[in-house]
């Protein structure tokens, strides 16, 4: 893995800045309308129905992380190199939409080294998610 | 429910269920506003300790399913209900309090607090834990699966858990939600 790479990991945690997509696309956006239609189209093609003024919190899990890949996806297009993490967002999508995640990102960034797989977790010893430590 | 993530009940009416009583379920025709959601549950009748694995979509309405449908029906029905929510790292310091309530130390690893918080449970209680595969160990949700409990629901996309008994699905076609049987 090309560890030198900025390295953008989505966590499904702290998605993001504003609570919801739409201001997130103008803090971000050079042209919000573009990026607007852009992620419409996006959700549309996941069968999610987009409202750029629902609060984030309010979609499911799943569509959180299936939206804000998206709003990633549009952004990331013009940069030259990139690590896109996505292990820890992963589990909170169904096997259908991890492979169509997948595939919409090869699609969309094709110069960006995505990480999907789950960390692997041994038996029987302690998570570092686990831990409240801070 | 309380702030705690478990549910309130009546005392009589615990006392009043016998421990090996099956699980009635449904049936039910349920609108929640917000989301706009209208559940269609059959009756189900599950043997007592059933184990049940809940998939779904992303956005089918699982953890509305598990809140707002399942978890109050569960607690008018007199049963003692310990939740573990998606967002377990937020309701990690409510259960922090409540075992600080208790006069207990609250574990520093999540998973020693889950199962600290759990403890109480008895078995006519139910557990129902949304998507808890993300935060916590195989070892740790293999023992919550094997507590001794009337019923546990299961909500995962990391596929079905070794001790399930059965399998659900929760599918949605607009705003009409419906339980499968299987994946």
């Amino acid at each position: 893995m090309p560890t030198s790479l900025p390295t953008l990991e989505l966590d499904p945690t702290t998605l993001t800045v504003t609570p919801n997509l739409g201001n997130e696309i103008l803090l971000f956006a050079r042209n919000p309308e573009a990026v607007a239609v852009a992620l419409h189209q996006w959700a549309q093609d996941f069968g999610l129905v987009l409202d750029l003024q629902r609060p984030l919190s309010t979609y499911s899990g799943g569509e959180q992380v299936l939206l804000v890949a998206g709003l990633w996806a549009i952004l990331l297009q013009k940069h030259p190199q990139v690590i896109v993490d996505l292990r820890r967002a992963v589990s909170t999508l169904s096997a259908t939409n991890r492979t169509r995640l997948h595939h919409a990102l090869t699609q969309a960034l094709p110069q960006a080294t995505i990480l999907l797989e789950e960390e692997q977790v041994q038996q029987g010893e302690p998570s570092s998610r686990g831990d409240l430590s801070p | 429910m309380n702030s705690s993530g478990q549910s309130t009940h009546p005392s009589l009416r615990e006392e009043s269920l016998q421990h090996e009583d099956p699980m009635l379920l449904g049936p039910w025709e349920i609108g929640v506003h917000p989301p706009g959601l209208t559940y269609r549950i059959p009756a189900i009748s599950l043997p007592y300790g059933s184990r049940v694995w809940l998939s779904g979509d992303n956005g089918a309405g699982k953890t509305v399913f598990l809140e707002r449908v399942l978890l109050p029906r569960l607690a008018a029905m007199g049963r003692q209900v310990f939740l573990v929510a998606q967002d377990l790292l937020l309701q990690a310091h409510v259960m922090a309090a409540v075992l600080a309530s208790r006069g207990q130390r609250a574990p520093r690893c999540l998973d020693d607090l889950v199962m600290a918080w759990c403890a109480p449970a008895r078995p006519n209680s139910i557990l129902l834990l949304d998507e808890a595969d993300r935060h916590l160990s195989p070892r740790t949700i293999h023992q919550l699966l094997e507590l001794p409990l009337a019923f546990v629901v299961a909500v995962s996309h990391q596929g079905r858990p070794c001790t399930t008994t059965h399998c659900f699905t929760i599918c949605r076609h607009e705003t009409l939600v419906h339980l499968e049987i299987g994946p």
